[in-house]
């Protein structure tokens, strides 16, 4: 008896609570990946906010000192030769980074082992952008005098200039087009090559991107380390006609190739943003994201600051 | 209920089918380099759509590689997949070089003249083309 009533009972069919899982799932489905864009545009954000801090730094650096920081010391000509300092070095007392600053020591070259504790110094949040993979992680970059010493990774380089693929302005004794230099590249004794005033930024501060992001998914030891002087590792140039140094994959950079081989993806900028947006400071302190469609011969444009390229930002 | 199921299972076909419906102004594009009237072998053809400020997202840009006869065939620089956007693209051509360093030199400041890499204009119609050739002179 009791049993029959049981059955009487209104309750849920098991075909009903199939489809009510299903409903459930689906909705789930679709709020999921909506979930993830939040989280990645409030990523970007903090990333292009970092890029702002970095741009009031510049800017206060250039009021105490007159000029912008090198992009690099360099001991010499490229390769393999010793560095001093860089220019996220040199604005650390900027960053809210006067203690770090101090255990620099500007005597010695970058690689040498009294520089070791800035090498590895992780500054967070600043120099590391929250989109990117590990950037908590130590690791030894590909090439270089440095390329046997652990350093710290970062997100942001500074752009060093122009180039068509076959020299570079992190490179001091480069044989480029003098005005193709960007705001921020090595200098060295070799040559004239100095360190850029705003006042030297002919193209104007709104038309030049000073800094921009890089990062790579698939190949670690050539990602960004913030302390290392050296050529192609927080210097980055736009290079003519090769969207793919704007690729987020550094071995898919090297096989596409084109002029240069790989060397124009060891200093391209990219990041991993949804749209694959790149973040860049301009020389007044704006951030813009600039998504990697863009035609790189009009970012070519932006990167050189003595030029005279007629710029217009209203389409970006 | 077996109607609701029906109208559940169209509702969500309906909603995958909407995301795959992308028209594209992407076309094939081939064709063949020459040097000096010889067949230019693994030589690197880069396409870059041309913007201007008022639209500076011209779009992705392509490769190819040219084999023994010099031919070749465009394929995007981001997502691999054949063909190139159509409009006008600044190509620009890099023979292959002799001497590659592996250190971050350029390596090519003596190169010789038929290694140099050369920049032409070349506009991809909309039915595309297989006749996309170039024939450099060795500068």
């Amino acid at each position: 008896m009791r049993r029959g009533a049981r059955k009487s009972r209104r309750g849920f069919t098991l075909i009903e609570l199939l489809v009510v899982i299903a409903i459930i799932g689906l909705l789930m489905a679709l709020l999921l990946p909506a979930i993830q864009r939040v989280r990645e545009a409030a990523n970007r954000m903090r990333c292009g906010n970092n890029l702002k801090q970095i741009g009031v730094a510049l800017h206060n650096y250039h009021n105490d000192y007159g000029t912008l920081p090198p992009g690099g010391i360099t001991e010499g000509c490229c390769c393999g030769t010793q560095s001093g300092a860089t220019w996220t070095i040199f604005i650390l007392p900027y960053m809210e980074q006067d203690a770090l600053y101090r255990q620099y020591n500007f005597a010695a070259t970058n690689e040498h082992p009294s520089n070791a504790f800035v090498r590895e110094t992780l500054v967070r949040p600043y120099y590391t952008c929250p989109s990117d993979i590990e950037t908590d992680r130590l690791d030894y970059p590909e090439s270089g005098p440095g390329s046997g010493l652990l350093y710290r990774r970062g997100s942001y380089r500074a752009v060093s200039g122009g180039s068509d693929g076959t020299a570079w302005f992190d490179d001091c004794c480069n044989n480029l087009p003098r005005n193709w230099r960007g705001a921020m590249h090595s200098t060295c004794q070799m040559n004239n090559l100095t360190t850029e005033r705003i006042d030297d930024i002919y193209d104007g501060t709104s038309n030049t991107i000073i800094v921009g992001e890089y990062h790579n998914r698939d190949y670690p030891r050539r990602r960004t380390f913030w302390a290392y002087t050296y050529t192609s590792y927080n210097q980055s140039s736009i290079t003519q006609g090769q969207a793919r140094t704007l690729l987020n994959e550094y071995r898919r950079c090297d096989a596409i190739g084109g002029t240069g081989g790989n060397n124009p993806c060891k200093r391209g900028f990219a990041s991993l943003h949804a749209g694959n947006v790149i973040n860049f400071l301009f020389g007044d302190g704006r951030v813009l994201p600039i998504r990697n469609t863009v035609d790189i011969n009009l970012l070519f444009a932006l990167a050189t600051i003595q030029n005279g390229e007629q710029v217009n930002l209203s389409g970006l | 209920m077996r109607v609701g199921l029906a109208v559940l299972l169209s509702f969500t076909l309906a909603l995958v089918a909407t995301g795959c419906g992308r028209s594209s102004n992407i076309v094939p594009v081939s064709g063949r380099v020459t040097m000096d009237g010889q067949p230019l072998a693994e030589a690197r053809v880069t396409f870059q759509p041309m913007g201007d400020w008022g639209n500076p997202y011209a779009g992705t840009a392509s490769y190819g590689v040219t084999d023994q006869e010099g031919r070749y065939s465009l394929r995007l620089v981001d997502s691999d997949r054949p063909g190139a956007i159509v409009g006008k693209h600044r190509v620009t051509i890099t023979p292959k070089q002799s001497a590659a360093s592996s250190s971050d030199v350029d390596y090519f400041k003596s190169l010789p003249p038929n290694q140099k890499p050369q920049t032409l204009e070349f506009e991809v119609p909309p039915t595309g083309t297989t006749e996309a050739n170039f024939d450099l002179v060795s500068q």
